[in-house]
């Protein structure tokens, strides 16, 4: 029942990239991002809870969609990694 | 006066007296073993004056003159001088003589959010929960100096900054001695350390104070730099604000059954009694305009934050004994470089709610606060997100604009084009300052660019006064070393000779700020980045030629400068440094941008040091 609005929307694919490597993932516009870094995490062989997804310099929060944030079909989420700093 | 020293004398036995000498002032030790070695003989002083208040003061304590046996009694002339009412006000004063106001602190987990202050008699230190000593305080804790603390401390006085202390309890002493608070188990053993800002006391008392903690702890020091405990304090305090307020918006929430609006919510939360609210009120600072916006919440985060609840205040954090001492460590270390646990993401904290981009300080990152910790890029943008330039000056807020922290690292890694649409939704142009924080090799350090429109201005002829031409020999090419991505060679300040003989730097002179981009980059460990500068120079000017379609030739360079700053004494306090420096700096951009310009001299502090010695013997001579 409720699924029918949802599947009338179209998908999107998003490019998540780390380090230079390319990951396609396609998605509906509300789809939380919490599966879609779970996803990303996988294919890149890292832990979940490894990356730092940020979405034009905005970092990307789990209980975020597509949706919310106005991502187009073929936009790029880049992946980082925690970054620490004390000294050299 | 005279009505408080006599008390005193009263009340202290004389051997603590001999001991402290400067503890009522001279006129106390004049009076006191004339009236104390009465005291014992003479029960008719109180009589004297026929007033029951009296007769309370003198029962207590019958001091066993040991010390005054051979002087001859005097008959004090004390009584005769006071007046009843003067006496009836010493009578509350007794009890807690020399006082200090405290700005804020924490013992272990619990915060002492103020009203709080602390008074020190004998060999005690009480710290209680009013402004000033009263009897109706609701919490009190009382610390048995000598025998509990192993470790003091302090900072020297100095009326421009906050004054702190830290203590250390003995390990063993935290189950008997410790404050009467519920605790989690595993988090009781961070009780063991207090740290109090006490603002800016007034310098006797201050001084009194520290003469008095002095002899009482063995192992002490002096807190050198006082700011990076400052820094922690407020990034610890806006943690525990924000969660407090969050929990708070919870408890409401949990309270209606649904969410609600705002006005409603707060309604509510004055109805509300129960005890879960009650609990947190202790905890709460009364300050609400620090109130961020709070949305809903669901329910699985709900649980997350009442198991934070002990946690909250994150205190062991507070530590700053562990961030002024590279060399101690703390056994929480190896809980902090520990593996992370299964639930380590879990989201403890989302700042500010409800906007995108906005961040989430998850469990993981609550151990990046402990002593001797790096700070991680979650704390980084949660640090600086929350600073005042954000909330008191809307006008500064726009001009300045905060690139995440993973900006500068993708802009390292790959291209321009990677971070071409960061700036999509704004003109980055429009903006007065753009704040970089860079992390390289498990270092944080802060890049400014200032009036980046300048860019986009054609290209003036250098001032013939502060610019040679590079071909002149000078540091700058070992500087350059670093295998520069760009072919353009960096535009570096390079000093005549002539400028070198000058005093270093002139802040006299009304710095002539060139309408030009600048690049400056702030570094706690002293360190130059020229390539840093190059970097943005060249992603300023593609961005201009992106956006603004002009021809890359006619776009003006951005001039990089190292800014001189503090050091560092450790090796893990520059995230803590950052955002000190971030702050300082927005204080007044204007004016922090000059200094950094009118500075001639790139001098290192040691150099710097050395050449104003030498000036000054040559100024002798």
């Amino acid at each position: 029942m409720s699924q029918e609005p949802e599947d009338v929307k179209p998908k999107i694919n998003l490019k998540v990239v780390y380090d230079g490597e390319e990951v396609q993932i396609k998605v509906k516009p509300n789809t939380k991002f919490a599966k879609i870094f779970a996803a990303a995490e996988q294919r890149f062989g890292k832990e979940s809870g490894t990356f730092k997804f940020v979405y034009e310099g905005k970092r990307i929060g789990k209980e975020d969609t597509p949706g919310d944030l106005d991502i187009e079909d073929g936009d790029q989420i880049d992946c980082f990694l925690e970054q620490l700093g004390g000294w050299q | 006066m005279t009505t408080r020293t006599v008390a005193l004398a009263l009340h202290d036995p004389p051997l603590t007296q001999s001991k402290k000498p400067r503890l009522g002032g001279s006129d106390s030790s004049k009076k006191a073993p004339g009236f104390t070695s009465n005291n014992a003989k003479l029960g008719n002083v109180p009589t004297q004056l026929d007033d029951d208040e009296i007769v309370e003061i003198s029962a207590p304590n019958k001091p066993k003159d040991r010390f005054h046996k051979g002087i001859i009694p005097v008959v004090p002339q004390w009584p005769v001088q006071l007046d009843d009412d003067e006496i009836v006000r010493v009578v509350p004063a007794l009890k807690t003589k020399r006082f200090l106001a405290i700005k804020d602190g924490y013992i272990g987990s619990f915060r002492l959010s103020p009203p709080y202050h602390l008074a020190w008699e004998e060999r005690n230190l009480t710290l209680h929960s009013t402004e000033r000593p009263c009897p109706t305080a609701k919490h009190t804790d009382r610390i048995f100096v000598a025998a509990e603390i192993a470790k003091f401390k302090y900072t020297e006085f100095d009326d421009t900054s906050d004054m702190i202390f830290v203590l250390k309890r003995y390990p063993m002493q935290h189950a008997k001695g410790g404050p009467r608070f519920m605790l989690r188990p595993e988090v009781s053993r961070d009780k063991g350390i207090i740290v109090v800002n006490l603002g800016r006391p007034p310098r006797t008392q201050y001084e009194e104070f520290i003469a008095w903690m002095k002899p009482l702890v063995k192992r002490r020091s002096v807190i050198q730099q006082v700011f990076v405990c400052l820094e922690k304090f407020q990034l610890l305090n806006r943690v525990s604000d924000s969660a407090v307020n969050v929990i708070r918006n919870m408890v409401e929430m949990r309270g209606t059954g649904k969410t609600k609006g705002r006005s409603t919510a707060t309604r509510k939360e004055e109805e509300e009694s129960d005890d879960e609210l009650g609990k947190w009120n202790n905890h709460i600072a009364t300050d609400k305009s620090l109130k961020p916006p709070v949305q809903e919440q669901n329910s699985r985060q709900h649980s997350s934050f009442m198991e934070f609840d002990a946690k909250l205040c994150v205190p062991n954090s507070a530590d700053p004994d562990a961030v002024l001492n590279a060399d101690s460590k703390i056994e929480l270390d190896s809980a902090a470089q520990s593996a992370p646990d299964s639930n380590s993401d879990e989201v403890i904290l989302v700042y500010p709610t409800g906007q995108i981009g906005a961040v989430n300080i998850t469990k993981g990152d609550m151990i990046r606060l402990r002593p001797n910790a790096f700070l991680n890029d979650t704390l980084i943008e949660f640090g600086y997100g929350c600073t005042g330039l954000y909330k008191d000056n809307t006008e500064l807020a726009k001009q300045i604009h905060v690139f995440s922290s993973f900006f500068y690292h993708k802009l390292n890694q790959q291209s321009y084009a990677s971070v071409a649409k960061w700036t999509s939704k704004f003109d980055l142009f429009e903006k007065k300052y753009i704040i970089v924080p860079i992390n390289e090799n498990l270092h944080w350090y802060l890049a400014i660019i200032c009036y980046p429109e300048h860019v986009l201005k054609p290209e003036l002829p250098p001032p013939p006064s502060t610019k040679v031409s590079p071909s002149t020999p000078s540091n700058t090419n070992t500087r350059s070393n670093l295998n520069l991505p760009s072919d353009e060679p960096m535009e570096v300040e390079v000093i005549s000779p002539a400028l070198m003989e000058r005093v270093p730097f002139d802040t006299s002179n009304e710095p002539q700020v060139q309408p030009r981009a600048y690049i400056f980059t702030l570094d706690s460990l002293g360190l130059e980045h020229p390539r840093a500068g190059v970097l943005l120079d060249n992603y300023l000017r593609q961005e201009a030629s992106e956006k603004k379609n002009m021809h890359k030739d006619r776009l003006n360079k951005a001039t990089y400068k190292p800014a001189l700053v503090p050091h560092q004494p450790n090796f893990c306090d520059c995230g803590l440094y950052l955002l000190h420096l971030v702050e300082t700096f927005f204080s007044d951009p204007h004016k922090y941008a000059n200094i950094v310009l009118s500075r001639k001299n790139p001098y290192a502090a040691a150099d710097r040091a050395r050449r104003l010695a030498s000036g000054r013997n040559r100024g002798d001579a």
